[in-house]
């Protein structure tokens, strides 16, 4: 059987950076290997490979032929990269183009050296009189993020479009903000659908507020692609509502949990420690966790708070910490290594994540596996997951100090959220991902999605809207589903056109208004648009009652009166 | 009559290691002990034995006519009995020589005082009787922490057997009078409060080595010319003694000043007391009334540099709310730890003040920020902390 061929626009990867993006590309990565033709266009690679069957390609060791004959004037890059941005690219835009030391280098016939985005451009080739139209050369990044980052995205774009020329691919798929450019400009080149998989938001990073060059260039690779894998359920619903996409085409595709070696240590201290492990930046909510902090030391004397990490809001925390008082119970790490988080995880009793936004949140699942039991924001992809952890909206302290108090105190609660989160888990693998994934790409391709039918615990299918919050909901399972078909005019086309509206009960449909009912109708087709609902939510009132006679009453009469 | 009182006050804290989260409750000792013996072994080559040295030579050749303070303190002695005895011997031999009044301080050289007044009893007795072991005389004045001072210190102080009380002579209670007489504080009886010279002693310790004051270079000559001149019973320059060598690098030229210095005095006719011999000798002039506590440190002047910001008065709190438990567990070793803990440089590296004053703890401190202090020490704390605990268990 001929294999897709997949081209994989990537940002981190290991073994050169090992955050959570790169930990989660390279998960999708070798699955997605196994039953495709992929390969993989980084920035950064190593010279050696960690996956043996796929196609890595480094820009930092692969010399690309740029085309360079067609927008090199300031105002056609400032267009270009500006044309859907309600932000310039950037401010200043003359200093920070993405060629502006390329061209004063071929005017002046210099050399390379003085290049600000150290293009390495081969400038003996160049004199001042030459016409180029193309050039070699090789793609350098020393740091993957920092302060000229968008510049970097901007010229990734270039690189990858160019060497994308002369490669063969069915779909392309994108990572994150980073890469979506460079999946926009190869979309438009080959032709080829692209999805782009929605690892984090500018929206997590920098909350809903947040706009921007970036926030920009999310929406609009998303509108423009041809489907969209967010982690979650939870970021789906970003996507949807916060960035305006097409629920249609959104799959949500939780990531795998690798199974982690674990180990129990026993803490050096007679207290309880309870852990926060994750950058200390507001995404992670780390104001939360003091303040729940607070709260359980007041009434507890036997435990410890420990936030594990660094980040921006890092001094901050610790000066509020001392203004509460909880210096002494309540301890900062700073960064720590593999090893030393590993140690924590060992020792950890109570496991919280208390994220204002959090895509997937790996790390819960890693000290699920390491079997401690997690206090979760429902704000976050891990919840939909790890269905047996304790789950409170970021900002309620109230209830994340009683899930705390409650697992630091009642063993049998502990054990039950501690191995039925662990079987929660256990569904997460990178294969099962690959499988959503996989759905995506048929429905970029235009192939029926059913053909790749999800999995019961998948999520590949496609979100509607108008029933968007229901499925959200853990119980949609559970919900109460009443057969509509007992009411004159609904037969079972119908049934799951109102289904799919958010009408599962017969008093869902006898609150449901005449015009929405008649818009789902019309909206269904050719088939229904002569169905008439006027009488539905009569019928489904007395359904909903129980007063099955009188509806039968009812409905006799409304059959004679078809007569007449 | 033209007197001048020289006074250094010596003091090098127990700097804590990086003690991190993961020490707490098995790694009972916190301190950088090799580190500490690094600053030793450095300010004592580059200070404490050239000055010696240098004030011993003085003594020999002025006899009689030249004399000064000490001040050190008890952490301090400590570290020079463990590791550099040579040195501690090189201060008692110029204790011999009958020229060096001692004055009292803290023995952790701490901010007990203000935190706790039975601790900071405890803490001048230890380090008289300190002082009595090593040089054979009991301080009869005394000079808190940072200089930290007010009326009711005074007070406290005169119970505690005590002559005399060094001050800073801030202009904002000098009220436009000279610093160069004995001051009284109001309601005390027979101690006597010896005020800093605040211009001619910075005029040395800060501006000696800037080479845009227009006095540059300052000799020991224009110095004592200074001195002589000025008006009062007696001027009180009061500096750290690792001033010399630390503070001004020996390049500036600041040993040759201080070795010439007597001289210089001498010729202008300068007499040399000991604070002790200006009680004696002068009559008070006016009282010095402070209510609420002042300091010699930073642009302030106050309490702002060990207790200005919630990390340090965290820190402070919790550790003096373990004063009950530490010292009813009468275990020698606890308490010792618990002691080192309130020296005042620890709360001083975790000021969080910006510009010039933010430079200078940024010199002073062993650590990158006042942050990781903070966590250094809340974590060391904590350790001690589960001790108590225990000990109140077994108890």
């Amino acid at each position: 059987m001929k294999k897709l061929k997949v081209l994989k626009l990537g940002w981190e990867f290991p073994p050169l950076i090992s955050g959570g993006l790169a930990i989660a590309c390279f998960g999708i990565a070798k699955a997605l290997a196994k039953q495709t033709d992929l390969t993989i266009i980084l920035p950064k690679a190593s010279q050696s490979s960690i996956l043996d069957n796929a196609n890595i390609i480094g820009l930092n060791n692969t010399d690309v032929k740029i085309n360079n004959s067609v927008n090199h004037s300031h105002e056609k890059i400032y267009k270009k990269y500006n044309a859907f941005a309600r932000t310039l690219f950037a401010s200043g835009m003359e200093n920070v183009s993405p060629y502006p030391s390329l061209e004063k280098t071929i005017t002046e016939g210099t050399s390379s050296k003085s290049t600000e985005f150290n293009t390495s451009i081969h400038s003996s080739k160049f004199s001042e009189s030459t016409t180029i139209s193309t050039f070699f050369s090789r793609f350098e990044l020393d740091e993957m993020y920092g302060d000229n980052v968008q510049q970097k995205v901007v010229e990734y774009a270039e690189y990858v479009a160019a060497l994308a020329a002369n490669l063969e691919f069915d779909v392309i798929h994108a990572h994150d903000w980073m890469t979506m450019l460079a999946g926009i400009k190869v979309k438009h080149q080959s032709g080829k659908p692209l999805v782009i998989h929605a690892h984090a938001l500018s929206y997590d990073r920098a909350g809903p507020d947040a706009r921007g060059w970036n926030y920009d260039l999310e929406k609009y690779g998303m509108s423009i692609a041809d489907a969209v894998i967010p982690v979650s359920r939870y970021t789906g619903s970003i996507v949807e509502k916060h960035y305006g996409i097409n629920p249609q085409k959104i799959f949500p595709v939780h990531n795998g949990v690798e199974p982690v070696k674990t180990f129990r240590e026993k803490a050096t201290f007679p207290e309880k420690l309870v852990l926060f492990l994750g950058r200390i930046t507001g995404q992670k909510g780390p104001e939360f966790f003091l303040e729940v902090a607070s709260k359980v030391i007041a009434e507890n004397d036997n435990v410890r708070f420990v936030m594990a990490g660094s980040g921006d809001q890092l001094k901050r925390i610790i000066e509020t910490g001392a203004y509460q008082k909880v210096g002494n119970k309540f301890h900062f790490t700073g960064f720590l290594n593999r090893e030393k988080v590993n140690k924590l995880l060992s020792m950890a009793d109570v496991y919280c994540m208390p994220s204002v936004s959090e895509p997937f949140g790996l790390s819960a699942a890693e000290a699920a596996q390491f079997g401690i039991p997690c206090v979760i924001s429902k704000q976050s992809g891990a919840a939909e997951v790890m269905q047996h952890a304790l789950t409170a909206d970021f900002w309620d302290i109230e209830l994340m100090a009683k899930h705390i108090t409650d697992l630091l105190e009642n063993e049998m609660l502990r054990k039950k959220v501690v191995e039925e989160t662990f079987e929660d888990i256990k569904t997460c693998t990178w294969e099962h991902a690959v499988e959503g994934i996989m759905g995506a790409y048929s429905y970029a391709l235009g192939y029926d999605v059913k053909a790749n039918p999800p999995s019961e615990k998948g999520t590949s299918q496609p979100i509607f809207s108008s029933s968007f919050e229901k499925k959200i909901t853990p119980n949609f399972e559970n919900i109460q589903k009443d057969d509509l078909k007992k009411i004159q005019g609904i037969e079972s086309k119908v049934e799951s056109l109102l289904n799919l509206g958010g009408v599962f009960s017969y008093s869902d449909l006898a609150y449901t208004k005449y015009s929405k009912l008649k818009s789902v109708l019309l909206e269904a087709g050719n088939n229904f648009q002569a169905i008439d609902p006027s009488t539905w939510a009569e019928q489904a009132e007395l359904a909903a009652a129980g007063k099955w006679k009188t509806l039968e009453k009812l409905q006799k009469e409304l059959d004679r009166g078809k007569d007449d | 009559m033209r007197n001048v009182c020289l006074y250094f006050n010596l003091h090098q804290p127990n700097r804590l290691k990086p003690y991190d989260f993961f020490q707490i409750g098995h790694d009972h000792f916190y301190e950088d002990d090799k580190l500490n013996k690094e600053f030793l072994d450095k300010i004592s080559n580059d200070c404490y034995l050239p000055m010696n040295a240098i004030m011993m030579e003085n003594i020999n050749k002025l006899g009689k006519d030249f004399k000064f303070c000490l001040s050190i303190s008890g952490t301090l002695l400590e570290q020079m009995e463990n590791h550099r005895p040579d040195v501690l011997q090189s201060f008692i031999e110029l204790s011999r020589t009958g020229q060096v009044e001692f004055i009292g301080q803290t023995y952790y050289h701490s901010l007990a005082y203000l935190n706790s007044l039975p601790e900071f009893e405890r803490q001048v007795k230890k380090h008289n009787s300190k002082i009595q072991e090593h040089f054979g005389q009991t301080p009869k004045v005394f000079r808190n922490t940072g200089m930290i001072y007010c009326n009711d210190l005074a007070g406290r102080l005169e119970n505690l057997g005590f002559d005399g009380v060094l001050a800073e002579g801030l202009p904002q209670y000098l009220m436009g009078r000279s610093p160069n007489y004995l001051y009284t504080a109001p309601h005390t009886k027979n101690i006597k409060t010896i005020l800093k010279n605040d211009k001619l002693s910075a005029d040395f310790t800060h501006k000696f080595a800037d080479q845009s004051w227009n006095e540059y270079p300052l000799t020991a000559e224009k110095y004592a010319n200074w001195i002589a001149n000025d008006m009062g019973d007696c001027v009180n320059i009061y500096m750290p003694y690792e001033t010399f060598g630390q503070h001004l690098s020996a390049e500036t030229g600041a040993f040759n000043f201080i070795k010439n210095l007597p001289y210089e005095l001498k010729k202008q006719k300068v007499n040399f007391l000991t604070a002790s011999d200006q009680i004696q000798q002068s009559k008070v002039k006016e009282v010095f009334d402070v209510h609420l506590p002042v300091s010699w440190r930073d642009t302030e002047k106050d309490l702002s540099a060990w207790s200005g910001n919630n990390m340090q008065k965290e820190a402070l709190q919790k550790l003096y709310s373990l004063e009950e438990t530490v010292i009813n567990s009468k275990d020698e070793n606890l308490i010792h730890a618990w002691s080192k803990l309130q020296t005042s440089d620890h709360f001083y590296y975790l000021n969080t003040k910006t510009a010039e004053d933010g430079k200078t703890r940024d010199y002073l401190s062993p650590y990158d920020s006042p942050y990781s202090g903070y966590i250094y020490y809340m974590n060391a704390l904590a350790d001690l902390e589960i001790t108590c605990k225990e000990k109140m268990n077994i108890q």
